[in-house]
């Protein structure tokens, strides 16, 4: 069970102990459903906010901050197109300042408006 | 008949009057007045009607200002949610506190009378309004309000020139007010309402800009985003209860696998969730791992002759909703508090 291996983090980090719980119940309930699809899953902040309820910026900050060196999970970044598809990069440094829009095949600028973070679950320590 | 200054005071609370709302709602207030409306234009209103009632006392410039206090303080805004405990909240608002940090901040003169400025160089606080309906019971509430110059640009002329390689695009800029209100009720509810950009959608810059320059009188410490998730969620899965309060627009959801869904009436008159095919979709998509991520909404207002709707976008942050237009006091409040009963 993926969920498996929050366990000695839930340990490890008694401040966010209450955080990790709610994401790993989460996950433990969505493998229940969909098995092998939750190494599939990929949540932007927002809705991890929602899961782990953080209750602040700073405290969301600092359990995926957990989550990403455990790697558990990995962050991508999407730059995300008008129609609701998007071209991922695996770190800013990779984004080029134009992309091809694959879905409208016209180019468009990156800005803090089409770029977004997700994040996905690392299968097996990679992804 | 009104001395200098204050003849000149008028004109800039008209000046920002005109900026931020339409004649109509100035045309209003006049109307309660028994002042007659006529006129050609705004100038001409000014002119005819705002400054010889003025001059005759049948309005004061204070009830001028409280009319700019109203119409540009609601509608046109982001508005980010948070929520720290009602005793914290109750502290943070306390008469003798506020009192002392704004004489600390040599800023005790806002909390009897607004700064009236139109275009100011920086960010600058220009009003703090300790609420206090019962003189013997506590605060209520607290508004602070920032006042702030934009720059806006208009896309004039696009030349190319072959030889050198080169495409210039020429713009015409403008500087233009913008306020931001920060609003701590004694509940624990604290509201801030960045006014909105004219070509952005993201607000966190803006929203730091307030957080830090009202930090003395509101810590940032303490203050939880309120998701607004649930309200986002009930939206869509409480439409038949709604049908009467609430018309659709635009929906977009996602789903833990990071699929996306977006659906939209076919215009902004039609009513979404009269389309049976969009919403069984959509119906689905939700059954499946999925959440609403962001929803635009016309709220109608009960009672309201004509009948009128407040459009709402419930989108960006999770603790972000955005009222793209100008709206009375009432009418934000309701659907504010339309939002935060859905969303328990």
């Amino acid at each position: 069970m993926f969920a498996e291996r929050f366990l000695p983090l839930i340990n490890s980090f008694p401040n966010d102990a209450d955080a990790l719980r709610r994401v790993a119940n989460y996950f433990e309930d969505l493998e229940n459903r969909q098995g092998e699809r939750v190494f599939k899953v990929r949540l932007h902040a927002n809705r991890l906010f929602d899961i782990s309820q953080a209750g602040s910026t700073y405290r969301l900050a600092r359990l995926i901050q957990i989550l990403l060196d455990a790697n558990l999970l990995e962050r991508r970044l999407i730059v995300r197109s008008p129609l609701g598809g998007g071209v991922e990069y695996r770190s800013h440094e990779a984004i080029p300042s134009v992309v091809l829009d694959p879905l409208r095949d016209v180019e468009m600028d990156v800005t803090e408006e089409n770029l977004e973070a997700s994040y996905v679950v690392v299968a097996n320590g990679s992804n | 008949m009104l001395n200098h200054k204050d003849a000149q005071l008028a004109q800039l609370i008209f000046r920002l009057l005109k900026q931020a709302t339409s004649q109509q709602l100035v045309k209003n207030f006049l109307k309660e007045k028994n002042i007659p409306t006529s006129a050609l234009n705004w100038d001409d209103l000014f002119a005819k009607r705002i400054e010889p009632a003025l001059n005759e006392s049948k309005i004061t410039i204070d009830e001028l200002r409280s009319l700019l206090k109203d119409v540009e303080e609601f509608g046109r805004q982001h508005t980010f949610l948070f929520r720290c405990p009602p005793e914290t909240a109750k502290k943070i608002i306390s008469r003798v506190r506020i009192e002392k940090i704004a004489e600390e901040q040599k800023l005790t003169s806002l909390l009897t009378t607004p700064l009236d400025l139109e275009l100011p160089e920086d960010p600058t606080l220009v009003d703090i309004r300790i609420i206090q309906p019962d003189k013997n019971q506590p605060p209520t509430g607290l508004v602070i309000k920032m006042v702030e110059t934009r720059i806006t640009k208009v896309l004039l002329a696009e030349t190319t020139d072959f030889d050198a390689g080169r495409m210039t695009k020429t713009y015409s800029v403008s500087r233009k007010r913008a306020v931001n209100i920060a609003h701590l009720d004694a509940n624990g509810l604290l509201e801030l309402r960045i006014a909105s950009r004219d070509n952005q959608s993201r607000y966190l810059d803006n929203l730091k800009a307030l957080q830090v320059k009202i930090s003395k009188f509101i810590p940032r410490d303490g203050f939880a985003p309120v998701s607004l998730s649930t309200a986002k969620d009930k939206l869509l899965n409480n439409r038949k209860m709604l049908a009467n309060e609430i018309r659709y627009s635009h929906s977009s959801a996602r789903n833990d696998f990071g699929f996306v869904m977006n659906v939209s009436s076919s215009s902004q008159e039609e009513n979404l969730s009269t389309d049976d095919g969009s919403m069984a979709a959509l119906d689905s998509f939700l059954a499946n791992e999925g959440h609403v991520t962001g929803t635009n909404i016309y709220v109608k207002i009960p009672d309201a002759e004509p009948q009128r709707e407040i459009h709402i976008l419930l989108s960006g942050e999770v603790n972000e909703f955005a009222v793209p237009i100008w709206c009375s006091s009432g009418d934000y409040a309701y659907v504010r508090g339309k939002i935060l009963t859905l969303n328990q």
